[in-house]
């Protein structure tokens, strides 16, 4: 059985050989044309006046768009609108396409964008985030969660604190940028490959722009070079862009950005302003809280609604909160729209939440684990949600106790203190912090998935669901869930491209929902064709006399087996279809047990919770607040692993990229609201010596999901990226020691080395 | 004409625009689109491709091939006249992947797979390095350290690097001789044949010595000037501007020449970093470290002492340490050659001395005798190829704890990389503790008004920079213990 092996990525060998295509390696086809979209000059204001007629006749230039060539739907908001297409007279942030040109080659088609003469009256743009929570400035009304009574309970506790944690944004950088090629078909119809996580979504919004029904619209997406969330909504408007020039020109049309249009025009992970209060007792178990959490979402909903959703959702983590009051606020800003990026909104609650057990931890003398452990979620009452889910399974203590073990994390504190009395100018720190992570779309209606499974007649299958691939490691994992469910090989099963014709009304692939979804729903198809052919076994081979069921039907080891005769999986094929079995099934699945109340911010959202905790131990240069990750430890509970050397390819992968979110990611815009971190020069995500020195990871042993998932694994798509968090809380640890561990750092992130520096230089005046 | 080696194909480009990149070739004229473009800029290494080029030993006259990583994105096509270019396809022979990819497969070494060709190449050209080294002993204390330099340049968003780090050391445990091993010996014979003269390409002009590179720069005022092309392939792949003409400097032997004695070292100006750093540890082994986190290991292989000297950048890492070791230039003109301290070099933002008929020829760099200390400090959001926010040199000459000179340069705190004459000043005749010290960072705001950018803010700059000189004085009097982070994991 492949399920459960360390199988490598489907597509490994064409990884390392270049062979694997991504959507800008498809052959050009005669005539194609190249798309560049002339973006916004400035952040806010309207445009005058707008002469597009030196684009127009610019070497090259075959075609322009403007809003009034678009023929269907203008808005491409994919929940609420506010997301133009084109614009013509408002503009809300800096890169807001105006126009956009087809050209017979993408260096001609930015080079004409030059040639606009647009004129603006620019107003002045609003990019603060306090300066939008003090004004009350929302793309959505805030919203709050709530038990018990929060304001009493911290006045009534023995100590309390209140403080401020920025944490910022973050750019996906995906390797490969957004990218799409529309082909024109026959009808009216397009076909357009797609680097998108969410071609459904994709596609409906295309139709719309074309004014046809979703029936002429197809979209492909065979994998992503990366997406972490930049591709849910955000691939849409460049997709719409290709359909509508391959339609006008009836020809192939492909349409990329430059990174630097990339990381201009679209949207990023939200920065957050977290406020909180608490009130706790001398042994620093929490009596009370408040949390305001405030997301930046720029100029547009997009998804910031459910995004704050899931800060608030996180801001408890694993921790129970008895009189809790969360608050989200939906910011706006002259920014471009962001969008989700792993762990979606759920990473900043948890770094409010991770700031008060440190800044208790200082008021109170006590390692910051001590009080994590004190208020661990726990027994009935102390297990229930600030929005009133039940927390089952909840495997946290338990790899707490684990890695504290493994880490060997009280001798390493201590020694770390020890360190740090001798060395006047590099100081280290060290932290444990845990994750639960609920998994489910909190938007119910999105957690359904569709398969379709063929097998051909000479016994080859080839599987395809509505999840789409972006070095997850999703693909495999299906194909290993088929291959075990059918007790055949896995080089018998064909991965296919993600297609819109093959598996409709897809959700996208998110939320970590990919393999618990669409594996679930490759498995209903697999049982289906499974007893299909059982019954067919049962009828065409039971031996004389005997009375056989399905039951008796044995798939493994590429044989169907009754009653100790085996039979090759190729020979029942072939006879099956001869005797006219249908051998193409669909799935479909959807998640039980899930429903929420967004009225009274109750229910269950979440099917289950992803658990695991890591320990960072970190070197800092009080001098120049430069910082190097020496040492992490992680156990993560992902159930029963489908593929342990794909999840803990995840995990990793995912630590390393909240590393980077949390320490030298840094976006910055100017006064006039230009993205002046545009490209890897000035951006930068971890690198390889950014990686720990030394990195243990392992899975929790022995813990099949209690949930009835597909295999009783459990999701592990975005839950690590949070494991990141005890690097963060390790800087902190390192430069608490400047006061000898008597004023808590308040750090800010991205913990750049400027940032280390100033809360360094904050801290010595205190002592 | 260009003319160079596809893996084993001949190729040879007589009408190619002389700012066709070399990743733009491959993809658009080749269809080869297993490299890839990340960014476009040089940063992130998806489209790093492989040169082998001809190197002889001028002791034994033995040939061998040197194998480099570069990014194709900000190469243009011409600068592979008479090296071989190998891509990601190039490598497995067949269904039997090459060595690296054999193992990368293996370690689960790609996720989404897009960055997964960069890597391959960097990683094969390590292998050929570290195959070489073996044999010229050139030690390695880690290899997971020589793993990080070589690959520092290559950006993952997917696996955190944990098993791509697992996969290049195992590659590397396990060298065996390789197909492009097997044919080195063919390859040689023909990459020496294409060296033979071949008439001119019209627009990518590739001049064969001093003389014909300085008339060439009076024949065609136009042209620009390429050595690594680093810096201005960005203005044909980020401005989107075109460059109809280009004067490749890289064929000139003057320019590629070193020289070392006991009173200075010479450095022709088309020299790589690499080259340069390969000697200049040894005279000076404190700017090793600094060298090893310029740039990348493409940029280094890519990018040239003259290059980092003459574009002017305010934020180059070279041009500090080499106004703090009081460097000499060699500019050559159509009037003659003549000798200018780099300290009169740079006059304003990217404006230099440098006459619109010359071209920079050397730099000569006198060894600091041993009284003489170099600290040498880069300080950057990132440690491994980032562009500095503050580049701090400080060259002390000492005599019982008196400082009898200092020269002391920075880059990023200015608009031109600059000498801290005031901090100098300061410093000059005093005892080296911490009231000097103290003194010396009072005077930086004499020397420095630094700006705000993406990179850091001025408050950061001048905070930096003071604490720098803390650094030097700490590294002199509390010597044993490790006082940068980078030492410390270093060590």
């Amino acid at each position: 059985m492949s399920a459960g092996k360390p199988i490598a990525h489907d597509s490994a060998h064409g990884h390392v050989t270049g062979k694997a295509i991504y959507v800008d390696d498809i052959k050009p086809a005669a005539g194609q044309l190249y798309v560049a979209i002339g973006g916004a000059n400035i952040a806010a204001g309207r445009i005058e006046s707008m002469d597009l007629s030196a684009v127009r006749n610019a070497a090259g230039v075959v075609d322009v768009l403007t809003l009034k060539d678009l023929p269907g739907l203008v808005d491409i908001g994919p929940v609420f609108p506010g997301d133009p297409l084109l614009t013509e007279r408002d503009v809300s942030f800096m890169g807001q396409a105006i126009f956009a040109v087809a050209a017979t080659s993408f260096r001609r088609a930015i080079q004409s964008l030059r040639l606009a003469n647009i004129a603006y009256r620019e107003s002045k743009p609003l990019l603060d985030l306090q300066q939008a929570m003090d004004n009350e400035v929302y793309v959505r009304p805030k919203h709050t969660m709530q038990r018990g009574n929060a304001k009493s309970a911290i006045a009534s506790a023995t100590h309390k604190l209140q403080g401020t944690i920025h944490v910022g944004g973050q750019e996906h950088f995906y390797l490969e940028g957004q990218v799409a090629l529309a082909q024109p078909e026959e009808d009216g119809g397009v076909l357009i490959h797609s680097s998108n996580q969410n071609p459904t979504e994709t596609q409906h919004l295309i139709a719309g722009v074309l004014g046809v029904p979703m029936n002429k619209v197809t979209v492909v997406t065979r994998r992503m070079g990366g997406g972490f969330g930049g591709k849910e909504t955000q691939a849409a408007n460049l997709a719409a862009f290709a359909a509508l020039f391959a339609l006008r020109n009836q020809c192939s049309v492909s349409c990329r950005l430059s990174r630097r249009d990339d990381m201009q025009m679209t949207g990023k992970r939200h920065a957050f302003i977290n406020n909180y209060a608490v009130g706790f007792d001398n042994n620093g178990l929490i009596h009370g809280i408040e949390h305001v959490l405030a997301g930046q979402c720029g100029h547009s909903p997009d998804l910031s609604d459910a995004i704050v959703d899931r800060a608030m959702f996180h801001a408890d983590n694993a921790y129970y909160l008895n009189d809790v009051n969360i608050e989200g606020l939906r910011c706006k800003s002259n920014t471009v729209s962001n969008t989700a990026f792993r762990g979606f909104g759920g990473p900043q609650g948890m770094m409010a939440m991770e700031a008060v057990i440190d800044e208790i931890a200082y008021a109170l003398n006590k390692d910051p684990l001590e009080i994590r452990k004190i208020n661990f979620y726990g027994q009935a009452p102390r297990n229930v949600t600030p929005y009133h889910q039940e927390v089952s399974s909840f495997t946290v203590p338990q790899i707490v106790a684990q890695l504290e073990d493994s880490a060997n994390y009280q001798h390493r504190r201590q020694a770390i203190r020890d360190f740090n009395q001798s060395s006047a100018v590099l100081k280290k720190g060290i932290a444990l912090t845990p994750v639960k992570f609920g998994i489910s779309f909190t938007v119910t209606h999105l957690n359904q998935g569709g398969a379709l499974l063929h097998v051909f007649n000479d016994g080859s299958v080839q599987i395809n669901h509505g999840g789409t691939e972006m070095g997850q490691g999703l693909m495999i994992k299906v194909a290993q869930i088929v291959a075990s469910t059918l007790g055949i090989d896995l080089q018998r099963i064909a991965i296919t491209a993600t297609r819109t014709d093959k598996v409709p009304n897809t959700s996208a692939t998110a939320a970590s929902s990919g393999t618990d979804i669409n594996g679930m729903a490759a498995k209903s198809a697999a049982d289906t064709i499974k007893s299909r052919l059982a019954q067919f076994v049962v009828e065409s081979k039971a031996p004389d006399g005997h009375t056989c069921t399905v039951s008796d039907v044995v798939f493994d080891n590429n044989r169907i087996s009754l009653n100790g005769t085996h039979y090759n999986w190729e020979e029942i094929v072939k006879e099956a279809y001869l005797a006219r079995v249908q051998l193409s099934a669909t799935g479909f699945y959807k998640t039980p047990k899930i429903h929420y109340d967004r009225n009274t911010a109750t229910g269950r959202p979440f099917l289950y919770y992803a658990n695991g905790a890591a320990v960072s131990e970190v070197l800092v240069d009080t001098l120049t607040g430069e910082s190097t990750l020496l040492r992490c430890d992680i156990v993560h509970d992902v159930g029963r692993s489908v593929n342990p050397a794909i999840d803990i390819g995840q995990i990793e992968g995912g630590y390393v990229q909240g590393l980077g979110w949390l320490t030298t990611e840094e976006l910055k815009w100017d006064d006039s609201g230009r993205l002046l971190t545009d490209g890897p020069a000035t951006y930068k995500i971890p690198a390889i010596g950014d990686a720990p020195a030394e990195f243990n990871v392992a899975l929790l042993a022995d813990t099949p999901n209690k949930e009835a998932t597909v295999f009783r694994s459990k999701a592990v798509g975005e839950p690590p990226l949070m494991l990141a968090i005890s690097a963060f809380a390790a800087i902190r640890d390192a430069i608490g020691s400047i006061t000898h561990y008597q004023h808590f750092p308040a750090l800010n992130s991205p913990a750049t080395a400027e940032e280390i520096l100033r809360v360094c230089d904050s801290l010595r005046t205190k002592t | 004409m260009i003319r160079f080696l596809l893996n084993n194909e001949l190729i040879t480009l007589d009408s190619v625009r002389a700012d066709v990149t070399v990743l733009q070739w491959l993809r658009e004229r080749r269809l080869k689109t297993g490299t890839k473009e990340g960014c476009g800029s040089g940063d992130c290494g998806a489209c790093t491709v492989v040169l082998a080029s001809v190197v002889v030993d001028d002791a034994t006259n033995t040939k061998t091939l040197c194998y480099e990583s570069i990014n194709s994105c900000i190469t243009f096509i011409g600068s592979l006249h008479a090296k071989q270019l190998i891509t990601v396809e190039d490598l497995a022979e067949g269904d039997k992947l090459h060595p690296v990819q054999h193992a990368m497969v293996e370690e689960h070494g790609s996720q989404c797979g897009f960055c997964t060709p960069g890597f391959i190449m960097s990683m094969f050209a390590l292998y050929h390095n570290h195959q070489a080294a073996q044999f010229s002993g050139f030690s390695e204390p880690v290899l997971a350290h020589l793993v990080d330099r070589h690959l520092g340049g290559n950006l993952c968003r997917c696996t955190g690097y944990a098993p791509i780090k697992r996969a290049a050391i195992k590659a590397l445990n396990n060298i065996e001789p390789d197909q492009f091993i097997h044919r080195e010996h063919e390859t040689i014979n023909a990459l020496q044949s294409i060296e033979q003269q071949l008439p001119m390409h019209p627009r990518f002009l590739l001049p064969g010595s001093i003389e014909e590179l300085a008339s060439m720069r009076v024949q065609y005022p136009k042209a620009k000037l390429l050595a690594g092309g680093t810096d201005l392939a960005l203005e044909v792949t980020q401005q989107f501007n075109d460059i109809d003409a280009i004067i490749c400097i890289k064929q000139v032997p003057q320019l590629l020449a070193v020289s070392v004695d006991e009173q200075r070292i010479s450095f022709g100006a088309a020299l790589s970093l690499n080259q340069c750093m390969r000697t200049l540890r040894q005279t000076i082994p404190s700017s090793e470290a600094m060298m090893l986190r310029f740039g990348s290991e493409q940029v280094r292989n890519q990018g040239t002492i003259g290059g980092n000297i003459a574009n002017a950048s305010p934020i180059g890492d070279l041009p500090p340490l080499l106004l703090a070791l009081n460097a000499e230039l060699e500019l050559h003109g159509s009037q003659g050659v003549r000798t200018l301290n780099i300290n009169e070099y740079f006059l304003d933002y990217k404006k230099t001395a440098l006459a619109a008929d010359e071209f920079l020829r050397a730099v000569h760099i006198p060894v600091p005798d041993n009284s003489t200390q170099v600290f040498v400090h880069k300080i950057s959001k990132r440690l491994d190829d980032d562009i500095s926010a503050v580049c701090g040199v400080f060259c002390l000459s000492m005599q019982d704890n008196t400082i009898t000179q200092a020269r002391v340069a920075f880059g990023g705190m200015a608009a031109v990389p600059a000498r801290a004459s005031a901090v100098e000043h300061v410093l000059q005749g005093e005892q080296f503790n911490e009231a000097t010290v103290a003194e010396a960072i009072a005077a930086l705001s004499d020397d420095f008004q630094p700006i705000s950018d993406a990179r850091a803010s001025a408050h950061y700059r001048m905070r930096v920079a003071a604490n720098l000189l803390k650094r030097c004085w700490l590294q002199v009097t509390v010597s044993d213990a490790a006082v940068q982070v980078g030492d410390y994991v270093g060590g």
